[in-house]
């Protein structure tokens, strides 16, 4: 597997989008992008049945790419998930298509829900190994969580939005977007069509929510 | 349980959005009633959202996982050494320090998540106090900046120590030591909050003890540093979801353990020294470390609050397997342990552990002239609490239960005692309300006055209708409304206001003070010997506490035209009576020092206002007020200069001359044209004539001494030019005085009737206003009425304007010599005695009146309108008028 940076996805995805040879050049991602984007918009035209077909496809991408680069880097080093859902995103969805319709809010949805799976799963594994006395030694880092020490407290932050997500499924989304693609809570709103002040409201509300959830959590586990 | 997850987040979104984090606790009571589940819910969710968390707050472009600095590398003067510490907030590093001297400190870089603006801001707002603290206790913070990464750092005297508990630990300390060791703490605190600093964040590795010559030397340290990083401990302590603990509400005070917890004050600091004592005593915490891990954040808090401690001596015997370590740290056996520490020392700490501050010990001095106390085997002042207290205190925690036992045993016994009970309790509760509440009216009265004298009507609006909510005297809300309108240049509603203040409460001194200070009497349907009456009465008044800083300092404001020395020493007073540091009142004191400094002729004390007027200014960041008088004050320093370090007057020039561009921006602000027009004047800057011409219309010098007469007003020239001698009698004495002076003397000396008929009772106008027949050749005139004044009106004779004195040289009652003799060393007195004399030889000797003119001039008050007219006079009048 050769070792590319992100600037060579992004600078041969563009030169690909110039040529209008991209089928030719990178045959093998755009199929992927092309089934992406088009899901895309068939969601966009109101199919509820094409987001399911999404998720799988954003989390493969993800997945490979995350393990690619942690393949390649040296240990110690960190990987940037934001990077990781940007870049996602560059390879699997058609940017000229992009540009006519909204799709980027389900994109980034399915991503970010992606992410926390990557990192849920990361966690329980690295729980296990913990017992097993193997440590990993290469980071996965981008907020502070995803680089601490602690699978539990990841596997807690899961726990307390999927609880989230009963009552206000809307807030939950924009935690994930924040939290896991790094978005700020204005971008977060806008890519799920929210007002700037319903965003923030949701914010406000599931922040404080899942603090308490977590500081109970946290203090419950510890006895 | 939906439905309550429901109402918490409409009550909790309701508060974060439209309530202040002040209104709260009552607007909880008031939203939750009497559901405690949901309202354990909604204060669960408050806390959550005031907490900052690495998780959910970092924007990503402030985080980054390299160390907060690495050893070698420079953060301004300091070279970062080794790391010695990581605490909570922050990690410690040795610093070398090359400039202004080599030296090494201790730097503390501040841990993400803060604010960095805002801390360096709060930092320096309470630097001057910090810079006033001197103890061999105290380890002084020196500095404090951002780094590269915009993380704040604090940098303070390196100090090589070990905690204190754990110093005591290892050196087996017995408790008598310990005792000693604490009671050098308590001193340090104590001399802290007389300078006006609270800790705020007392406990064992705030406190370093290094040995000199052998002798234990305790040190605390951190001073300023938790003010500095949020007034309010519980944002950054408790828990982060994740992270261990950052900080620690062990040794936080119910005060601070409340939602709305920034009503913090020196008795917190006492508690916390009663938790620190606790902790020498015992070995543990209150509140054990283990306990406090196992509690969710919100029921830590709330014990803080209400859990009465169990007493040091039953903590003791209750230490099970470790007491025979904790007490052979002591130096004692473990049933000897319990006996040394019942008692006395039981009492004692658990009085500073009072949650009710008003029963803690009112000082650290106080705490510590117990425990001196209980060394000499005196009896203490803390005492076991008496059983009414007892009774009390278990009515308070049982409201509800209580209540109901009430009515039984009224309906059964109709018992006098438990109505006494129930007086107690009503009484204390409104004593707690009153004290809150006066603390809260004394933090808006402030902020008034910081924007009242920045002229911000807007600002001062906003902060009199909270005042007002919260019961503030209706004339101080009025005053303040009336010094903005003022000062933000509308004169004619702030005569308003404070005429209004001043019916409301007609015994307010500092109402007629600011009246005084500000000019306009006619709206007040007051006379200007009224005013002088009650200025004069002024330095006496005693003001009732809660307003009495604040009274003090407008009296001495008031006092500045009148008597600048009073007005000096009764700022510096007030400021001294202020619990906090006051930089508004320093601006004051600056411009009170530099009127003394100008009449004294003292440039060390002209260079001390420029140093408080530029601190103070710096920390009121924008503020038009505050730059006018250091502008004002470098300007007193610059003139003195002249005459007493030539060599260096034209350094001092610069100074003033940049302070002054800076003014500029604010050409409208109250006193800014004047302080413009003046320094033009001084510096024979041309744009003193065309600031003539565009604020006051009228020749320069004439302008100059008119527009200082009329407090240098902008709508100076209007009224000049309309002729209202009322309204403005000391620029109307200029002008009338230019026009005699070319010629014109019918026409001045009607103007100068229509002003002493104006004001026929107000000697410093008349002692003004006689310069004018004078120069017009009528010697006569100015002899009859000042004896006819002087007959009928008994005036007081204040040191600027000397209207007794000059008045009674006028009438012939006293001669040359005896003026000058009563004059003295003021050389305020000095010039406006010269001038005297030299209207009066004017005529007949006008060699001798060039003398006294010049001699006028010589000691540089630029603040008398008589300085200019001396130098027009010089200029223009042509009996007089020197040639080249």
């Amino acid at each position: 597997m050769p070792s590319w940076s992100i600037r060579d996805v992004i600078c041969s995805l563009l030169f690909c989008f110039g040529c209008r040879w991209n089928s030719l050049l990178i045959g093998g991602i755009l199929f992927r992008m092309s089934d992406v984007t088009q899901i895309l918009s068939e969601i966009e035209t109101g199919d509820p049945a094409a987001a399911d077909r999404l998720l799988p496809l954003v989390y493969e991408e993800l997945r490979k790419l995350a393990a690619a680069k942690l393949a390649n880097e040296r240990p110690g080093q960190t990987l940037q998930a934001t990077a990781l859902v940007h870049e996602a995103y560059l390879r699997l969805v058609d940017q000229t298509a992009a540009t006519k319709w909204d799709g980027r809010g389900h994109f980034f949805a399915a991503a970010a829900e992606s992410m926390r799976r990557i990192l849920v799963e990361r966690a329980r594994r690295r729980k296990a190994e913990k017992h097993g006395g193997h440590l990993v030694r290469v980071e996965l880092s981008d907020r502070n969580l995803l680089s601490r020490s602690d699978p539990n407290e990841i596997l807690a932050l899961n726990d307390a939005l999927d609880a989230l997500a009963t009552s206000e499924p809307e807030a939950a989304e924009l935690v994930k977007l924040r939290i896991f693609a790094d978005f700020s809570v204005d971008e977060a709103g806008k890519l799920l069509g929210m007002s700037r002040a319903t965003a923030y409201r949701h914010w406000t509300y599931a922040r404080a929510w899942l603090k308490t959830q977590l500081a109970r959590e946290a203090a419950s586990s510890e006895d | 349980m939906s439905t309550i997850s429901e109402n918490a987040k409409a009550i909790f979104l309701e508060a974060v959005e439209k309530r202040s984090p002040k209104d709260w606790p009552e607007f909880l009571d008031q939203a939750c009633g009497d559901d405690r589940t949901l309202r354990g819910h909604v204060e669960g969710l408050l806390h959550a959202h005031r907490e900052r968390d690495s998780l959910f707050d970092e924007p990503q472009s402030t985080r980054d996982y390299v160390p907060l600095v690495r050893p070698g590398q420079s953060i301004g003067p300091y070279k970062i050494r080794e790391q010695i510490g990581d605490g909570g907030m922050g990690v410690v590093y040795v610093a070398e320090q090359e400039q202004p001297l080599r030296r090494k400190v201790a730097l503390k870089v501040i841990k993400a998540g803060m604010d960095s603006k805002a801390v360096i801001a709060r930092f320096e707002a309470e630097r001057n106090a910090l810079a006033m603290m001197n103890h061999p206790n105290i380890a002084k913070v020196l500095d404090a900046g951002t780094t590269e990464q915009g993380r704040p750092f604090f940098v303070m005297e390196l100090i090589q120590g070990k905690p204190i508990t754990e110093y005591c630990d290892h050196k087996k300390l017995t408790i008598q030591q310990r005792l000693e060791l604490f009671t050098q703490i308590c001193n340090a605190v104590q001399h802290a909050h007389q300078k006006g600093v609270i800790h705020r964040d007392i406990k064992p590795s705030n406190i370093l003890v290094t040995e000199i010559d052998g002798k234990p030397v305790p040190k605390v340290i951190d001073f300023g540093v938790a003010k500095a990083l949020g007034a309010n401990l519980t944002d950054r302590t408790v828990y982060t979801s994740f992270q261990s603990l950052v900080g620690t509400p062990l040794y936080m005070s119910p005060e601070q353990a409340q939602l709305s917890g920034v009503d913090v004050d020196t008795s917190s600091d006492v508690y916390s020294l009663g938790i620190l004592l606790y902790e020498l005593l015992t070995g543990t915490t209150p509140l054990s470390a283990d306990e406090l891990k196992a509690a969710a954040q919100d029921e830590v808090l709330r014990r803080i609050r209400e859990t009465e401690p169990p007493r040091p001596s039953n903590r003791i015997s209750s230490l099970g397997e470790t007491s025979s370590q904790v007490s052979e740290c002591r130096g004692a056996q473990p049933e000897q342990l319990g006996r040394l520490v019942r008692g006395d020392l039981d009492w004692i700490v658990m009085k500073a552990l009072e949650k009710d501050r008003s029963r803690r010990y009112k000082t650290a001095d106080a705490l510590a002239a117990d425990i001196g106390r209980h060394l000499t085997s005196e009896p203490v002042e803390a005492r076991p609490p008496s059983t009414v207290y007892r009774i009390q205190k278990f009515v308070r925690r049982n409201r509800s239960g209580v209540s109901f036992v009430v009515v039984m045993s009224f309906v059964l016994l109709a018992s006098t005692f438990i109505a006494g009970l129930g007086w107690i309790r009503a009484a204390r509760n409104e004593r707690k309300l009153q004290d809150a509440l006066g603390e809260w009216r004394h933090e808006l009265i402030d902020r008034g006055l910081e924007a009242a004298f920045r002229g911000d009507l807007d600002a001062v609006e906003q902060i009199t209708k909270k005042a007002r909510k919260a019961d503030a005297s209706k004339d101080w809300c009025l005053l303040l409304e009336g010094l903005a309108h003022g000062l933000g240049d509308n004169q004619t509603q702030a005569s308003h206001l404070l005429a209004q203040a001043i019916k409301v409460n007609p015994d307010n001194p500092a109402t007629v003070a600011t009246f005084l200070s500000m000019g306009n009497l006619d709206d007040a349907g007051w006379t200007q010997t009224e005013f002088e009456e009650a200025a004069q009465s002024l330095g006496t008044a005693k003001s009732p506490g809660e307003y009495r800083s604040y009274e003090q300092l407008l009296l001495g404001w008031g006092q500045m035209y009148l008597d600048p020395e009073k007005s000096m020493l009764m700022t510096r007073a007030a400021i001294e009576f202020h619990p906090r540091p006051w930089p508004i009142a320093e601006v004051l004191l600056a411009h009170a020092e530099g009127h003394v400094a100008l009449d004294r002729g003292d440039l060390k004390l002209a260079n001390q206002a420029v140093a408080r007027a530029f601190d103070a200014s710096e920390i009121l960041y924008a503020n038009s007020f505050a730059k006018a008088i250091l502008a004002f004050t470098q300007m007193v320093a610059w003139q003195l200069a002249i005459d007493q370090k030539p060599q260096e007057a034209q350094e001092y020039l610069q100074n003033c001359a940049n302070s002054v561009e800076e003014l500029g921006e604010y050409q409208d602000a109250f006193s800014v044209p004047a302080i413009l027009a003046i320094f033009y004047e001084l510096s024979g800057d041309e744009r003193a004539d065309r600031l003539m011409e565009l604020k006051f219309k009228t020749q320069k010098d004439y302008g100059v001494a008119g527009s200082i007469g009329y407090f240098f007003r902008d709508d100076a020239n209007q009224k000049l030019t309309s002729e209202n001698p009322k309204q403005m009698p000391i620029a109307s004495a200029a002008t009338f005085a230019m026009m005699a002076s070319q010629g014109e003397e019918d026409l001045a000396l009607r103007g100068y009737q229509s002003i002493i008929a104006a004001h026929p009772e107000t000697g410093f106008v008349l002692a003004t206003a006689m310069q004018i027949p004078f120069l017009a050749g009528r010697d006569d005139i100015a002899t009859r009425d000042a004896t006819a004044f002087l007959e009928t009106v008994d005036i007081p004779d204040f040191p600027f304007y000397l209207a007794r004195t000059r008045l009674e040289y006028y009438a012939q009652k006293i001669d040359e010599d005896t003026l000058m003799a009563r004059v003295g060393r003021s050389r305020i007195g000095q010039s406006l005695a010269h001038y005297a004399i030299a209207m009066r030889k004017l005529q007949k000797d006008p060699d001798a009146a060039k003398k006294h003119l010049r001699q006028s001039i010589e000691s540089r008050q630029f603040f008398l309108p008589e300085y200019y007219m001396a130098q027009a006079l010089l200029r223009h009048y042509p009996p007089l008028r020197e040639t080249e």
